[in-house]
């Protein structure tokens, strides 16, 4: 058994069907589930339907949980899949929407706006939002949850170098995407 | 494995603007909302084959019934075929103007006692109308 001793018996709650232990259990991990539904999808709204998503499953399913990998994990596993469920349908729905978004903000973006660091996180958020699925999801569980490569790999289901390898492409793409960022930001570091 | 983490402005900035964020406070009830619904879809999927199994039943029923009832029936045939000097396959049980059918009630009645009588309307010798075959036969009363 991998789980703590109070997540366990929280588990364990849940497993009888204790509603308050389904409430501890959600104000534990919410922040969690809901910041990578957020950093993922780039909107709030989606990003509730995630977190509730995911949360829904997590309680339906919690009797399957037998406690052989962690409970972080194990909920990293629904809210990836959440994530990417959600990304097939809205890529079903509204394919040209996303790219038309993105235009509309370029277009609206003035150079005085640019050194407002708002406007450089919309920047920043705007790229990540166009890196495919895979891509960006190795990114946000990396800088969202600060996850090592080992545990990013034991999330998605791959191999180390996998995850490596998808980093090194979604670093280049970023950089090359917000190279205009670079001597703004290296100029506040200095 | 790679350990190209790109350069430190662009890793500082993913770490600035891709930070955790703090959940709504409505998350909570959407999901009490959302277990609700989904229990109520649940039963709603769960009413489809209750429907079926019921629509099933109700026609195996009303087939089964019906034939339960026609045990009895051969026992009615047989009995009727004995009665009658006519081969019910020979039947024409078409629909007939009224008084075709009023004639072959007439008939099948009366073959069914067991009197072949040719409804043919005769006037006695004293006088009184009646059926010919019957007067013939001595019968006082017309046995239709």
């Amino acid at each position: 058994m991998v789980l703590e001793g109070t997540e366990r018996e929280l588990v364990t709650a849940c497993q009888r069907g204790d509603r308050e232990a389904f409430r501890a259990l959600f104000e534990l991990h919410k922040d969690r589930v809901y910041s990578i539904g957020l950093r993922f999808s780039g909107d709030p709204a989606a990003a509730m339907d995630i977190a509730q998503d995911t949360f829904l499953k997590l309680f339906s399913c919690i009797q399957d949980f037998r406690g052989d990998a962690r409970l972080e994990t194990f909920l990293y596993r629904l809210v990836v899949n959440s994530c990417l469920d959600r990304k097939r349908k809205d890529r079903r729905l509204l394919p040209l929407v996303d790219d038309w978004a993105a235009t509309l903000l370029a277009k609206e973006a003035s150079p005085s706006e640019r050194v407002l660091q708002s406007e450089v996180a919309t920047t920043v958020r705007s790229a990540v939002e166009k890196l495919t699925p895979d891509l960006r999801m190795v990114i946000v569980l990396r800088y969202t949850e600060g996850l090592a490569y080992e545990e990013i790999a034991e999330v998605l289901g791959c191999s180390a170098g996998t995850v490596a390898s998808r980093l090194n492409r979604a670093h280049k793409m970023l950089q090359r995407r917000l190279a205009h960022l670079a001597p703004q930001c290296g100029g506040e570091r200095v | 494995m790679s350990e190209f983490d790109g350069p430190r402005w662009l890793r500082d900035e993913l770490k600035r603007h891709l930070a955790p964020v703090h959940t709504p406070e409505l998350l909570w009830e959407r999901i009490q909302a959302g277990s609700a619904r989904q229990r109520r879809v649940a039963v709603n999927w769960a009413r489809w084959p209750v429907a079926a199994i019921l629509t099933v039943g109700a026609a195996l029923g009303s087939y089964w019934l019906p034939s339960e009832g026609r045990v009895t029936q051969p026992a009615i045939e047989a009995a009727s075929a004995t009665d009658s000097p006519m081969p019910t396959a020979e039947w024409d049980l078409r629909c007939a103007p009224p008084s075709g059918r009023a004639s072959f009630y007439r008939a099948n009645l009366a073959l069914r006692r067991g009197h072949p009588l040719r409804l043919t309307a005769s006037v006695s010798e004293d006088g009184s109308n009646g059926c010919q075959t019957c007067h013939v036969r001595g019968l006082t009363q017309h046995h239709l």
